[in-house]
């Protein structure tokens, strides 16, 4: 049973929902009862609820899509920030077999990569990896960070504001889960302009109603 | 006692607080910060984490490491305060780091350090209270997570009246001093401090009297943070 609406603001101790629903980020169960843990806007899935906060405290869970920077090197790993408390590690075996070679030479400090995460153990160590496809290093383009609601409303809500980004103005973009966009176009004013249209979606957490003046401000950017 | 008819030195009723103002997000460099204005205090609070430690002798693996440091400006009270840390900063930075600890749900973050540090720029009576407030305000703006925001009072005794928010001069010339703090969803207490002489009954008068003003408080804690972000989405 829902204590509260979908998409309601919720301060930190109120009570969600009874425990019918999975508690996600951002909750907790005290005696078969859901409380929020965080400022932040309820979000209910089929049989989850988590809250998306405001600022951009992001948790890192299995299969998460993430951009990352590289801050040191270890004799046989690299040491990642991922925009979170923790920062990632990513070991060797993932790019090559038992040949001793030297690391800096692949992968090297500041270098940006698009990883996903592999495994968060009991203490929060996280394990990321470059086993799947299209995943890497980037040789190209720009990043800027974005808060967590303009990630939920570019990634889950509003695919196809996404497309149509991509398609009005010809450059690349890709969303990290943890708060990082990679913005690859054809020219400089074009992906200045895409930044801008990305810092105004981040100025407020998005309604529909803000929707139409995007949608009018890619269209009328592309005429550029 | 006639509490209803005692007019106190600034013109208050004995359940009267001082106007407070509260602002949140007021430093870049903090991941959460708060400042209140209460009275002649002003305090500024800012919370750092959780961030990773790396010296294996700090970290513990069950939960994060709660460090709350409390100190006043030298030019914050009337007579210049030698600066640096004193036996009585010691004392109120452990009551609010064990008064804030029951709140911060620390299982969450392993291996981590959150870091407070409350600054006294200027006092005027009740200090460690308003600092508990705004290290909730802090920490909620830290999006730290917490299972309750926490509210804190204080309650004190002049001329035989029980008085809600002692001013500086109540606090100087009373005849005792009870500061409360509280977490409003479950009434659970976790700073209960009391100087001076109180009998059974009168102690028992200023905790309620206490945790009223808590609510009042926790209420504008509330008001604060959704006026922050307008409600939520427009």
């Amino acid at each position: 049973m829902m204590y509260v609406n979908n998409k309601q603001m919720v301060l930190p101790g109120d009570l969600l929902c009874t425990s019918d629903f999975k508690s996600g980020d951002g909750t907790f169960l005290e005696e078969d009862k859901i409380y929020s843990e965080i400022v932040g806007i309820t979000n209910f899935n089929e049989n989850q609820i988590t809250i998306i906060p405001f600022k951009n405290k992001y948790q890192p869970h299995y299969g998460d899509l993430v951009i990352g920077q590289i801050t040191s090197i270890n004799y046989s790993s690299w040491y990642l920030n991922i925009n979170s408390t923790y920062s990632g590690y990513l070991t060797c075996s993932e790019l090559f077999g038992k040949e001793t070679q030297n690391l800096k030479n692949i992968i090297n400090v500041d270098d940006i990569l698009l990883l996903r995460v592999d495994y968060v153990d009991e203490i929060n160590r996280v394990k990321l990896t470059l086993k799947y496809k299209g995943l890497g290093k980037f040789n190209q383009g720009h990043i800027i960070n974005i808060k967590q609601p303009t990630v939920y409303f570019l990634t889950e809500e509003n695919l196809s504001l996404t497309n149509m980004i991509q398609n009005y103005s010809n450059t690349d973009l890709i969303i990290g889960k943890n708060g990082v966009v990679w913005i690859n176009g054809s020219s400089e004013d074009s992906e200045n302009a895409i930044i801008d249209l990305i810092n105004f979606i981040d100025e407020k957490p998005c309604t529909p109603s803000r929707v139409n003046k995007i949608q009018e401000k890619i269209i009328e950017l592309t005429k550029e | 006692m006639n509490n209803e008819k005692y007019i106190r030195e600034d013109e208050r009723t004995p359940e009267d607080l001082r106007d407070i103002r509260m602002e949140i997000d007021v430093l870049s460099n903090a991941n959460g910060s708060a400042y209140i204005e209460c009275g002649g205090n002003k305090i500024i609070v800012g919370v750092y984490g959780p961030r990773e430690i790396h010296q294996k002798k700090y970290s513990k693996n069950y939960g994060a490491v709660l460090r709350c440091k409390y100190n006043m400006a030298p030019f914050s009270v009337k007579q210049r305060k030698k600066s640096g840390y004193d036996r009585r900063a010691a004392e109120i930075s452990k009551l609010i780091t064990e008064a804030l600890k029951p709140c911060i749900l620390l299982e969450k973050y392993p291996r981590s350090s959150i870091d407070i540090s409350i600054e006294v720029l200027e006092a005027s009576g009740g200090t460690r209270c308003l600092g508990i407030v705004g290290a909730s305000l802090a920490l909620a703006d830290a999006e730290i997570p917490m299972k309750d925001l926490i509210s804190a009072c204080a309650v004190g005794k002049i001329d035989d009246h029980i008085i809600l928010d002692p001013s500086e001069y109540e606090d100087n010339n009373g005849q005792a001093d009870l500061p409360i703090a509280m977490m409003q969803r479950s009434k659970n207490i976790t700073l209960l401090q009391m100087d001076g002489k109180l009998t059974h009954e009168e102690f028992i008068r200023g905790m309620n009297l206490g945790m009223k003003g808590c609510k009042i408080i926790n209420d504008m804690q509330r008001e604060l943070l959704i006026k922050k972000y307008n409600g939520g989405i427009e």
